[in-house]
């Protein structure tokens, strides 16, 4: 029995379906079950909205093989209740998803799909208002805080040519960017936080004391700046919910530190050789980083 | 034939690279020719911030793209594709970051030492 995939995308009109060849099907439940990263987040789509909201996998409950049901949204495959969460890592199994729909889409909601698997849902908008903080983050302050979708980071494309600046600034712009690089004030070789700080508010950030006070919509979102003293420099970014995540260098971006421990505080946690702690800043969409 | 070596170590800068040709390439085969599978052992995993070990990409001349994917070293484990290979002592990461010469630092190339247990 046919695995049917549904695209999640419209409001009045019937939603484009299609059905896996058992190959497909195949080939798609071999890359869910290989999935080996729990979560217990649920992905936005499941809460409704307009525009692109993910795909829902299903198959009957009367198939040989048995009932199927899942639903992939923002790097998240949900199992439903009986089960927990996977991490779909670089949205593999959703651009798979995406592909095996082709046919059956036209080019233009191929290419709004594929634009929209890499931005972010206002989490906060949909459920109106009441914004859920996972135990032990910090209720977040601001309104334009980043929401954490490592997805549009991990991928080929990105990855290598962004770094902890480029994440933490939310701004993917493939030249490894540099504090400072932007308007004539590179870091000077000492790498301490007096001289490094300077270099990031040359691109607009702001040095503030804590991320404690209530940034409005445009006003900004916390950043810290972290030192390996003479070696090198660090960025955290508070995400939406209230926790920190960061991405060291070349590598995938992520919201755990260097034991693996959630980031409610970017000050305590475990930083690795980066041992001096700058301070807090706050960065905007304006900001220019290059 | 030419070998592109990346020192994976920082966050914010970009990591130190360098190239190994002629004799040091040669070598550099020879090293890689003579390890073993590494069987059930498990590779270490590096740490996110700090060192995390070099990655090797061999080049055709003149070519920028790699043609094959790249010798991950770290641990006393070489990641090459789907295989795992032992570096008994971590000789072949250590010789592959004393290649580096001057485009690492001797204060971090010291300290890279201290961490593999030299």
């Amino acid at each position: 029995m046919p695995v049917t995939v549904s695209l999640n995308i419209y409001s009045g009109r019937p939603n484009p379906s299609w059905g896996l060849s058992d190959e497909e099907s195949e080939a798609l439940l071999d890359q869910v079950t290989g999935l080996s990263e729990l979560t217990t987040a649920k992905p936005s789509g499941v809460l409704g909205g307009l525009g692109y909201r993910g795909f829902l996998v299903e198959r009957s409950a009367t198939a040989p093989e048995g009932a199927l049901s899942l639903y992939v949204h923002e790097g998240i495959v949900d199992r439903g209740q009986s089960q927990v969460n996977a991490v779909d890592d670089n949205q593999t199994v959703e651009r798979t998803l995406l592909e095996s729909g082709r046919r059956s889409i036209d080019d233009e909601l191929y290419r709004y799909v594929a634009q929209e698997m890499g931005t972010r849902k206002d989490v906060g908008a949909l459920l109106q208002g009441v914004v859920i903080t996972p135990a032990g983050c910090p209720r977040v302050q601001a309104a334009d805080a980043p929401l954490y979708n490592p997805g549009r980071w991990n991928i080929p494309a990105v990855q290598s040519h962004n770094n902890c600046y480029n994440y933490a600034n939310d701004q993917i712009t493939n030249t490894f960017a540099q504090p400072g690089r932007a308007h004539g004030k590179p870091i000077p070789p000492a790498l301490t936080c007096p001289v490094t700080q300077p270099s990031a508010i040359a691109d607009g950030l702001v040095a503030v004391g804590g991320f404690s006070t209530p940034l409005a919509a445009g006003m900004g979102w916390y950043v810290a700046l972290v030192i390996w003293p003479g070696r090198d420099y660090h960025w955290y970014r508070q995400d939406t919910v209230g926790c920190w995540s960061h991405k060291p260098g070349q590598t995938p971006a992520r919201n755990v530190d260097n034991a693996g421990a959630a980031i409610a505080d970017p000050r305590t946690c475990n930083r690795g050789p980066y041992t001096d702690f700058c301070g807090y800043m706050v960065t905007t969409r304006g900001v220019v980083i290059r | 034939m030419i070998f592109e070596v990346v020192l994976d170590v920082f966050s914010g800068r970009p990591n130190p690279t360098w190239n190994l040709d002629g004799k040091l390439a040669e070598e550099l085969v020879r090293r890689l020719r003579n390890l073993h599978l590494a069987g059930h052992q498990k590779p270490l995993t590096p740490p996110d911030l700090g060192y995390r070990g070099l990655r090797v990409t061999q080049r055709a001349a003149g070519q920028k793209e790699p043609w094959q994917a790249p010798y991950e070293i770290y641990g006393g484990f070489v990641k090459h594709g789907d295989a795992v290979y032992l570096d008994e002592s971590r000789s072949l990461e250590r010789w592959v970051l004393a290649t580096g010469g001057p485009g690492v630092e001797p204060g971090l190339r010291k300290q890279i030492l201290r961490e593999t247990g030299h």
